[in-house]
């Protein structure tokens, strides 16, 4: 018999010892092969008893959470449950309030508007609409400091930086396109006369295509500017006119039209970009929005941040199975995915600068847009255009439970462990 | 005694492993977890063995599933047992941990089980024999890196030869082989303290 004859037999005696068998009852299977089989057999056990060790309870229960966290147990628990639609209202409803107190507080240094957000907003719109005049850039900062919550503003540009402004419009000739976007505005405007829905959503679009036109049209074209800019105040009475749904996309969508009415007014035809979420500074009225002004380089330090810098440094966390990027300012530091994006413009020598009192984060996907107040370590996120509170302020600030992270797919995996990563770090 | 031959083996029923693995892979948590309690016994004697140390042993298990859990998604079913599979992730996981870390004492303890697995009640008798099992551990340390390897993941892991050769990436002739060779150098290495370990019976 060969060796490999012997191999098997082996094997054999092994398995019938592995389900129960004696040695000798292995053995007695295979009378003529015994001499040869029993020595083998005999040190292949022994080698078996010598490695027969289990590990401890602790440690298999250790290494088995290890494993289950490392596949997003925990989140994925929590993702598979759909909130309730009471919850999710309730939510989106607090998470107004909380933008509105958030902004109050950045704000503190002018009186609160005692009106309810969107009738105050209304109401500066009536009045906007009322002076033929197009509103200087101070109008504009006025009317957000009392109207729109600082968290709000920022959705509102985070969002139009990364909208498609030109998406739909044919490529046509000033005049073609301004008559086009005229025959729309009179659509819409009868369907509101009639009473006939007008989704926020086509209000977004026509106001993101005037926007278009307004940043093609030169500042000394004062016939086409004065046919744009009566359109734009034509889509402001309308927007007076809409129900207070849809709060956020109706928001950016004014706040759209209030930059295209800024453009006509300095004559400028840049159209506004991300650098205009790096500039926003809420403790400075005169420079409110203002697209024009451009980050102040500030010096890279060795180590220390100062006041205003933002450093990303790539770390090793490899939670969920992502890639992680550690964001430190003066007063928070946090990670979040790699795929995800500051929305902040660089100085001259490559130093990300905030100049407002939060950070916007946009993420892999179109949504959410992150607003982190930085001061405080506030997080909302607007997601599917319903607004979350992720954590809440102060060094010990509330998170948001997991199960609130319900239905958002995978973006809920990567928003889970920036929120634990939370770190505040000075409360000025 | 019923004889399995390898036509037997290769009539097994893959089926409900591969529907574990493609459930774990879809990202069934319950899936995951039978995939861990079938096989972290495996794992672990495969680790002890070559480390020779608890503690050694129990970081390099936790790493071995973890690069498990990222590997499933590329992991293809063709047949190829997940053991083998898995046991290939544990034997780059303890070289590069033992690159890393260097080889440290060895404190293996036999269990306790291993007393009543020979009905041997003599505790003198008991001793002796845990002593002859340590001397046979620290034998299997002193063959070659091949034969070793090979002894490790037949006796300790439980695997078959046809899985030993997957894991090691190697033909089932070669891992008979070096099994063989390696069992007889242990009874060279045995035989001058423990006869009776190569002794053959009339």
């Amino acid at each position: 018999m060969s060796k490999t004859r012997i191999e098997q037999l082996l094997q054999e005696c092994l398995d019938g010892y592995e389900a129960g068998l004696t040695p000798e009852e292995c053995l007695s299977a295979y009378p003529g092969r015994r001499g040869e089989l029993e020595p083998l057999l005999r040190q292949a056990l022994s080698l078996r008893i010598a490695y027969i060790t289990s590990p401890s309870d602790e440690f298999r229960y250790q290494a088995r959470e290890q494993l289950m966290f490392a596949a997003g147990r925990d989140v994925r628990l929590a993702l598979g449950r759909e909130p309730a639609p009471s919850f999710t209202l309730q939510e989106r409803t607090r998470f107004l309030n909380v933008a509105g107190a958030t902004a109050q507080e950045a704000l503190r240094d002018v009186a609160p508007p005692r009106l309810a957000f969107w009738v105050n907003a209304r109401r500066r719109l009536l009045d906007t609409a009322a002076n033929t005049a197009p509103a200087p850039a101070r109008r504009l900062g006025g009317m957000l400091r009392y109207s729109l919550s600082a968290a709000i503003v920022a959705i509102a540009i985070g969002a139009l930086a990364v909208s498609p402004l030109g998406g739909g419009m044919p490529n046509n000739s000033p005049d073609a396109q301004l008559a086009a976007l005229e025959q729309e505005v009179s659509s819409i405007e009868l369907r509101t006369q009639q009473g006939q829905p007008v989704t926020a959503a086509e209000l977004g679009d026509l106001a993101d295509k005037t926007s278009l036109i307004t940043s093609t049209i030169d500042g000394q074209d004062l016939e086409r500017a004065e046919k744009i800019g009566g359109l734009i105040l034509r889509q402001q009475e309308v927007f007076a006119q809409q129900a207070a749904t849809d709060e956020l996309t109706l928001a950016v969508a004014l706040q759209t039209l209030l930059e295209a009415q800024q453009q006509l007014g300095s004559g400028a035809t840049a159209a506004p970009t991300v650098a205009a979420v790096a500039v926003i500074d809420t403790t400075d009225e005169s420079t409110v929005a203002d697209t024009t002004v451009p980050p102040t380089p500030t010096p890279t330090p060795d180590l220390a941040l100062v006041q205003g810098e933002v450093r990303v440094v790539a770390t090793t966390d490899d939670t969920y199975g992502l890639a992680w990027q550690q964001i430190s300012t003066t007063h928070i530091n946090f990670v979040m995915p790699e795929s995800w994006r500051l929305l902040l413009d660089s100085g001259a020598n490559g130093v990300l600068i905030q100049t407002s009192s939060f950070l916007a984060l946009e993420t892999d996907s179109e949504d959410p847009i992150i607003v982190l107040i930085t001061q405080h370590g506030e997080a909302i996120a607007h997601v599917n255009q319903v607004a979350l509170q992720l954590r809440g302020s102060g060094p010990d600030g509330a998170t948001i439970p997991a199960e609130t992270l319900a239905g958002l797919g995978e973006i809920g995996l990567g928003l889970h462990h920036f929120v634990l990563s939370i770190s505040v770090t000075d409360i000025p | 005694m019923t004889r399995t031959s390898s036509k037997a083996e290769t009539s097994i029923d893959w089926e409900p492993q591969r529907q574990i693995i493609e459930a774990a892979q879809s990202g069934d948590l319950d899936a995951l977890g039978t995939l861990y309690d079938a096989h972290i016994n495996q794992v672990y004697r495969y680790a002890l063995a070559r480390l020779g140390n608890v503690q050694d042993a129990e970081d390099v298990v936790g790493e071995i599933f973890i690069k498990m859990l990222n590997g499933l998604p590329k992991y293809q079913w063709r047949k190829v047992p997940f053991a083998a599979w898995l046991m290939r992730i544990s034997h780059n996981e303890v070289i590069s941990f033992t690159r890393r870390n260097g080889r440290r004492s060895s404190d293996i303890e036999l269990p306790e089980d291993l007393l009543d697995r020979g009905s041997i009640n003599d505790p003198v008798e008991n001793a002796e024999r845990q002593l002859a099992l340590e001397d046979l551990r620290k034998a299997v340390e002193l063959l070659p890196e091949a034969q070793r390897e090979v002894i490790i993941l037949r006796f300790a892991s439980g695997l078959s030869v046809a899985d030993t050769a997957k894991a090691l990436s190697k033909q089932e002739n070669n891992v008979k082989v070096l099994q063989h060779k390696g069992m007889q150098r242990l009874q060279v290495l045995m035989s001058p303290k423990y006869p009776e370990l190569v002794q053959k019976h009339p």
